[in-house]
């Protein structure tokens, strides 16, 4: 982290997300997702946000993606408060934050041809000739390793591995500072999986992204990350270097994701040359 | 355009089960038009007896069908016992006026259905959705004969319409006259039709763009920060477009049969009225055309819509590579 810029990417303080559960029938309750998170992620960073299943991880995410309006709090991006612009320069602010879920492929519209879906985006930018928004698909695509000849497919044509490339290839279309990877490597095949690790690292070099990762696997997120911050019932608990969090948990529910790498936490921690990206 | 070839097979076979079916039940239907024939005690038992020989109703029933599949061949579809007429050209008359009214009618539906669900969606929960899901409820369960009555009443009263038939005795002008006068009659039963059809089609609608607007990809739109124009309607409206699509079929299949009773209540003569009578006269060829008739409706508008998804769907169109 360069001292230049000492202010953080994403300051996200005091935020907290309500769900307003029940009908119409039943007694209404609330179920507090969120509850006072503080959380700073700085630019060019590498965290990982890991928790157990329904600690709020995907809900942070979404209210940082513009996905879900949180209840209150504040969400800086680049010092300005997300939740207090206008909608213009909100709708503006969020390409720079783009999420990616599990489910790549529910996340392309069948409807639209690779290049469609590529072309989006820059549909409300209104920069460049067409065949300037042409040569940009061709290079986000190269950019993620597929061949330009997919441009022409639909996404029921595409495998697993190469429609999550191609919806990080949207996502790079947007030019985003940060990238929030939620689950996005969960149910791939391992060699897939490294694969796309691979791109993400290279991409991280090319464009001085920032990642943020959000995963229940505290092993997976160990071997890309390097910072661990984890969930536990809505709150932030323990925030370490990869290599803290595996040699001295501070919070139960560290201890009880680390129980929880088949393998063992140790073998892992001890391999001395423990790939980063 | 394998898949297109399968369904138009698939189509034939179907049509050819059904004729199959009408003549055997119509076969076992106790009575025909000339045992009726047999009570008028004007007409000899000989004249009968000709006549039978004539139909060809002295023959087992396979030798009658395949008699009536050779006139199907030369375009009859076999021959009326009342009005001693071919039955294709009989039946193609009556039912030009009801595609006259129903098209049209399916067509406005449509367009009211379409923008009309997108928009309550897109409101979902809100008031313009509230009002309507109600508007639409309400004319659900109203019967359409009630509809057809209060707006016939409606029209008798403000002498805006005319309140049934197809044409006026007295007008025979020219071209556009008879257009004109033809809309004039047109637009009560046209109206009564197309509200009775649309609360089905605003709901399939309606349900069908909720689930495409809750989908991840139209999360993802959301995402890129378009205008949610676009979003509605290229979006949610192409991922909704199957079963709509599927749903458009149907109504064209419905086409002569969602008129009857609007037929018989505004005295439009359409098939509807013919059909009836067919059924009460024993009129044995005239309603076998008339139900090969309404089959090879169902069939295209199956195919149309079958159609549409190919080349709407790329997931039809083209199949999974490998
Ligand atoms: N749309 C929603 N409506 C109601 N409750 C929700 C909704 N989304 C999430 N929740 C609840 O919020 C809590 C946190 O969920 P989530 O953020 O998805 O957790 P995680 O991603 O860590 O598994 C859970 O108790 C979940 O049931
Ligand atoms: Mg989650």
């Amino acid at each position: 982290m360069s001292n230049s810029e000492p202010q953080p990417l994403v300051s996200i303080r005091r935020l907290s997300k309500r769900y307003v559960q029940g009908s119409l029938w039943s007694k209404r309750f609330e179920i507090s997702a969120l509850k006072n998170v503080d959380l700073e992620v700085a630019t060019g960073s590498n965290l990982a946000l890991v928790g157990e299943s329904g600690s709020g991880k995907s809900t942070l995410a979404k209210c940082l993606a513009g996905f879900e309006e949180p209840s209150s709090g504040e969400i800086c991006f680049e010092g300005r408060n997300l939740l207090a612009l206008g909608a213009k320069q909100r709708a503006r602010t969020r390409r720079s934050i783009q999420l990616i879920f599990q489910d790549a492929a529910s996340s392309l519209n069948p409807g639209f041809t690779a290049e469609d879906i590529l072309l989006e985006p820059m549909v409300i930018q209104e920069e460049g000739a067409p065949e300037e928004r042409k040569r940009r698909c061709v290079e986000v695509l190269e950019q993620v390793g597929l061949a330009r000849l997919l441009l022409r497919r639909w996404p029921h044509e595409l495998s697993g591995g190469q429609r999550q490339r191609l919806v990080i290839a949207r996502a790079l279309i947007m030019k985003p500072r940060i990238l929030i990877l939620d689950e996005a490597l969960t149910g791939l095949d391992l060699s897939i999986q490294a694969q796309i690790v691979e791109i993400l690292r290279q991409l991280r070099k090319a464009h001085g992204l920032t990642y943020l990762y959000v995963s229940h696997n505290l092993g997976l997120m160990g071997a890309i990350a390097e910072e661990i911050a984890v969930m536990h019932e809505g709150k932030i608990v323990e925030r370490q270097s990869v290599q803290q969090i595996f040699r001295s948990p501070q919070h139960p529910a560290t201890s009880a994701l680390l129980a929880a790498i088949p393998g063992g936490s140790l073998a892992f921690v001890s391999r001395p040359e423990r790939p980063t990206i | 355009m394998k898949y297109l070839l399968r369904r138009l097979l698939h189509s034939l076979a179907v049509l050819f089960g059904i004729s199959l079916l009408s003549f055997l039940f119509a076969g076992m239907a106790p009575g025909t038009y000339l045992d009726e024939m047999q009570l008028n005690p004007q007409i000899s038992p000989a004249t009968i007896a000709v006549l039978r020989a004539q139909y060809g109703m002295d023959r087992p029933l396979p030798v009658r069908y395949l008699r009536w599949l050779n006139s199907v061949a030369h375009g009859d579809w076999g021959y009326s016992f009342a009005y001693n007429l071919p039955v294709a050209p009989l039946i193609w008359r009556r039912a030009k006026n009801t595609l006259w009214l129903t098209l049209p009618a399916t067509l406005l539906a449509w367009l009211v259905a379409i923008p009309l669900g997108v928009f309550a969606a897109n409101q979902s929960g809100r008031w313009g959705d509230r009002i309507a899901e109600a508007g639409t409820s309400t004319i659900l369960v109203v019967p359409d004969l009630i509809l057809a009555l209060a707006l016939m009443i409606a029209a008798v009263h403000t002498r805006t319409f005319p309140a049934g038939g197809m044409s006026s005795v007295n007008v025979q002008k020219g071209r556009i006259a008879d257009i004109h006068d033809l809309l004039w009659h047109l637009t009560l039963p046209l109206i009564t039709l197309a509200l009775g059809i649309l609360p089905v089609f605003f709901r399939h609608v309606r349900a069908g763009m909720l689930e495409a607007l809750a989908s991840p990809s139209l999360q993802a739109a959301r995402a890129l920060g378009l205008p949610p124009s676009r979003i509605l309607f290229k979006h949610a409206l192409r991922l909704a477009a199957n079963p709509v699509l599927s749903l458009f079929g149907l109504s064209m299949a419905s086409l002569l049969s969602s008129s009857l009773l609007i037929e018989v209540v505004m005295s439009w003569p359409g098939l509807g009225a013919m059909l009836l009578e067919a059924i009460l006269a024993r009129d044995l060829y005239l309603v076998i055309g008339a139900v090969m008739f309404s089959t090879l409706l169902l069939l295209a508008g199956n195919l149309i819509a079958d159609l549409m998804l190919y080349t709407m769907d790329p997931r039809i169109r083209i199949g999974p590579s490998q």
